[in-house]
């Protein structure tokens, strides 16, 4: 019993003298640690706060480390939402320099609840005029597009001898009934987008009608984007799916051919319905309180500048914000939507639990 | 110094540390979002009253079959000695090891896809994750028992059942209710196999609060539903709990070499392998789901997938390998860290009366608090000197113990208290002092309790969601992170790579449970 316990008290301390220091991260940023004279502006250290979704390439990581200065990544083991309510519990003490993740559903939130640093970025002016100003006193800045949009898989539809949907109006027709699967608004992002589009398209009085018709036509309710990608539909990489239309993104097409086994397929199965196409952004910022309010504005500029944005599509699968960016050749099969549904974020604010309780009410219960 | 004195001076440092890493941010979260209001609304609305119930239901059920199904093979462990017995004993603990992420997947397999998103997968999976509490906690209660009282009765010409209903039953009391009272706990508080088994149609409490605190960002809601939940947990528990000391009994305790047999009639042979065959299977098919899943690579099998644990991506992370080694070695602080401050504690509440089983009530806390508001609680706590630990690496253990040693407490304290007071009484009258009783009596009559809390610990460092995933910084190179980051992405090869880190964790965990 002794031998035991000075065993583990041995152990014990060897672990903790190789104890694991979060704060050492990839090679990348040990390289720049290295000083060198390359700019005039001093290099410093900046934490960059965000959800499991961010990423971004060895190349790209590595100049931002070099002209900005070493940014650690720190990813929070879930979601925007998650990664909203963290931020605004920190507020004033935040958990990094920069947040980058806060979407358009919880950009007023994280607003209201000042989490953030005003800082108009001079890359501001390479971005499309009507993402410009999507947030007038600039708290946050515009990162990337991820349009939700009704996924349809075309090969499925083919096989079945069916026309592939087109609008949301045909997803209540009975000749696709039980074909469609969507998500929960309450614990998924895209689900919510998907609930905003219908609100977007039927008015606050006749969305709750709406769904009423699509739960008559057998619409399966998931609890995220994972499980009904994995489980529900067609034409993801297991077919163990019954439902050819899901609730997915604008970039998911390219995103299918770039996860699939060998050999690669040349074309997606799936295309994208362009009429249920909700538009939504994700936002960078400078987080009030940061240590290190310099770089994290730098880094903020480094996000819009034209190396990130073109990094964007293959790392993230979404649309880069900038304007001008050529995008990889993949995502000829991406949508983009000329008009797509949008709701005014301080209404999104002002409703969300409103609307998510009638949900509730209406396609659940 | 006195008993009273020894059990103060072993009990302020488990004391302190729940004050310090519990109660602390618990209260800080609680007094900034909870308001009188919410409060209200909350209590108010019918569909709490829904949620609760369900919740309730669901926990009960599930405790009910884990009990029934988990008293036989607890009993084989228990009584029997034979080759591979701890092994299976292990086998059965490796569910506890599994993140409820890579459950669920496997779970989709292998249950009937008329179970799906229905209660019954929740409950499967309380199940397959519960049987271990019971296994392993009834099973080291049996294995100290000793067999006088049953071979008086069956002297005196009672039947085997009889025996098993009259004498073994009401003797495991104490274990069982143990037993029950924390496979109920974690039925409760379940999260992730609520959220991908149930669907969105079958929410629990704690659902609910992750819901409200995490997506829907209603403090104040989700402080209302803790509290909710937090005193429901703490009134059930503590009743059970007063209701099994006053039947407990100190029915006097023998090393399990003395207590366990051979088989040897062909009856209990057969009951032997068929209860190890049964719980093998009940455990092993989700888990065999998931050793072929790691295996399949397209149409064919192979090791594609093993051998892209030792590759780096930059979206997950450390290379899968690396952060295996990782969680080993937060398991590893987690079940030194625990084990001392447990045994601490244990000893402390025996000798403490009823300051002692008020302590062992409140102590529960933990178990019965939920995990995001825990976690909300650190977070805004952790940050400031002297305790500015957000970005310390060992937070992640400390988390991990705030949940293990409530649990291992919950272990470790009816094994205390079934040694009989005249063992102390005639190592005092021997001259020792209380300090001597507690470490030459007591401390080697608790080896058993000990491993199989250390297993538990173990386990849930390593697999259980909890409050640590909301730390931001330091838990992100964990093999969990890795599985959840790897389960995230679409594609056969993110799917097949996860399976096989999980499998690789199984294997992992087995190997160091063995060696406990």
């Amino acid at each position: 019993m002794r031998r035991l316990i000075a065993l583990s008290v041995a152990a014990t301390m060897a672990l903790i003298a190789c104890g694991d220091d979060s704060k050492s991260s990839s090679p990348a940023t040990t390289a720049a640690a290295a000083t060198t004279a390359t700019t005039a502006t001093p290099v410093g250290p900046v934490d960059l706060v965000t959800h499991d979704s961010f990423n971004v390439s060895d190349p790209v990581k590595a100049d931002i480390d070099r002209t900005v200065g070493p940014v650690t990544i720190h990813k929070n083991n879930g979601d925007a939402g998650e990664l909203a309510s963290q931020l605004i519990l920190t507020a004033g003490k935040p958990l990094g320099d920069v947040a980058f993740g806060i979407d358009n559903t919880f950009a007023q939130k994280t607003l209201a609840n000042n989490v953030f640093e005003p800082y108009q970025s001079p890359e501001l002016e390479h971005l499309a005029p009507e993402l410009r100003n999507l947030i007038p006193g600039h708290e946050l800045s515009p990162i990337d597009v991820g349009d939700v949009c009704v996924n349809a898989d075309a090969k499925w539809f083919k096989a079945h001898n069916l026309a592939v949907p087109s609008t949301l109006d045909d997803l209540t027709d009975p000749r696709y009934k039980g074909l469609l699967v969507a998500m929960d608004p309450t614990t998924s992002s895209p689900g919510r987008a998907f609930l905003f589009a219908t609100i977007a398209r039927y008015g606050a009085d006749g969305w709750q009608d709406y769904w009423k018709k699509l739960r008559t036509n057998g619409v399966t309710i998931s609890s995220g984007w994972q499980d009904a990608y994995d489980g529900e539909y067609t034409a993801s990489s297991n077919g163990k799916g019954k439902h050819p239309l899901m609730v997915s993104y604008a970039t998911s097409p390219p995103a299918e051919i770039v996860y699939a086994s060998e050999p690669k397929p040349t074309e997606p199965a799936s295309v994208v319905m362009t009429d249920s196409c909700y538009r939504q952004v994700e936002f960078a910022g400078v987080l009030r309180g940061a240590k290190h309010p310099e770089q994290a504005r730098r880094l903020i500029d480094a996000l819009l500048s034209q190396e990130f944005q073109t990094d964007v599509p293959l790392e993230m699968f979404v649309m880069p914000a900038r304007s001008g960016i050529v995008l990889p050749d993949l995502f000829r099969f991406a949508a983009q939507p000329a008009k797509p549904l949008q709701l005014d974020p301080v209404q999104v604010n002002a409703n969300l639990d409103r609307w998510l309780d009638a949900w509730t009410k209406t396609a659940l219960r | 110094m006195t008993n009273r004195r020894l059990g103060a001076a072993l009990g302020a440092l488990p004391l302190l540390f729940g004050a310090v890493f519990f109660a602390y941010p618990v209260v800080a979260i609680l007094a900034r979002t909870l308001n009188g209001q919410a409060l209200y609304d909350t209590v108010a609305d019918p569909s709490l009253r829904q949620i609760l119930w369900f919740t309730l239901w669901q926990a009960g059920v599930s405790t009910i079959i884990t009990l029934v199904a988990g008293l036989p093979i607890a009993y084989v462990l228990g009584r029997f000695e034979f080759r591979g017995r701890r092994l299976t004993e292990t086998l059965v603990t490796v569910p506890f090891v599994l993140p409820t992420v890579v459950v669920a997947g496997a779970f989709r397999v292998v249950l009937p896809a008329s179970m799906l998103s229905t209660v019954w997968a929740i409950i499967a999976a309380n199940v397959f994750f519960n049987l271990a509490v019971v296994a392993r906690t009834v099973g080291t209660a049996l294995s100290t028992l000793p067999r006088t009282y049953e071979e008086a009765a069956r002297t005196l010409g009672a039947s085997i059942p009889a025996t098993m209903r009259l004498v073994v039953l009401p003797l495991l009391f104490p274990a069982i209710a143990t037993a029950a009272a924390v496979s109920f706990l974690f039925c409760f508080t379940a999260f992730g196999t609520v959220l991908l088994l149930g669907g969105p149609r079958h929410p629990t409490l704690e659902v609910e609060i992750y819901r409200q605190g995490a997506q829907l960002i209603h403090f104040d809601v989700a402080a209302a539903l803790t509290v909710v939940q937090l005193l429901t947990l703490l009134v059930l528990v503590g009743a059970s709990m007063l209701w099994q000391r006053r039947r407990a009994r100190a029915v006097g305790v023998q090393l399990p070499g003395d207590v366990r047999r051979v088989a040897r009639t062909a009856g209990q042979r057969v009951a032997q392998w068929s209860a190890v065959a049964g719980t093998l299977v009940l455990v092993g098919a989700p888990m065999g789901a998931l050793v072929q899943h790691s295996l399949r690579v397209g149409d064919h099998y192979g090791l594609d997938w093993y051998r892209a644990l030792g590759h780096r991506d930059t979206r997950i992370g450390d290379p899968p390998l690396a952060t295996l080694l990782t969680s080993v070695r937060y398991g590893a602080v987690t079940v030194v860290l625990t084990l001392i401050l447990a045994t601490l504690a244990a000893m402390a509440v025996t000798r403490l009366g009823r300051v002692g089983r008020v302590a062992e009530v409140l102590a529960v806390a933990p178990l019965a608090t939920s995990a995001v508001t825990v976690g909300f609680g650190l977070l805004i706590t952790m940050n400031r000197a002297p305790l500015d630990l957000r970005d310390r690496w060992y937070l992640v253990p400390i988390a991990h113990s705030v949940i293990a040693v409530p649990f291992v407490l919950r272990l470790l304290v009816p094994a205390l208290g079934a040694i009989p007071g005249r063992l102390r009484e005639a190592a005092t009258t021997l001259g020792a002092t209380p300090w001597q009783v507690l470490r030459r009596v007591e401390l080697p009559l608790l080896r058993r309790p000990l491993a199989a809390a250390a297993a538990f610990a173990f386990a849930i460092c390593v697999g259980v969601f909890g409050a640590s995933s909301f730390l931001v910084r330091t838990d992100r190179r964990t093999a969990r992170t890795a599985l959840a980051r790897l389960l995230g992405r679409p594609g056969e090869a993110a799917g097949g790579t996860a399976a096989a880190l999980a499998t690789a964790l199984a294997a992992l965990a087995v190997v160091s449970l063995l060696v406990v």
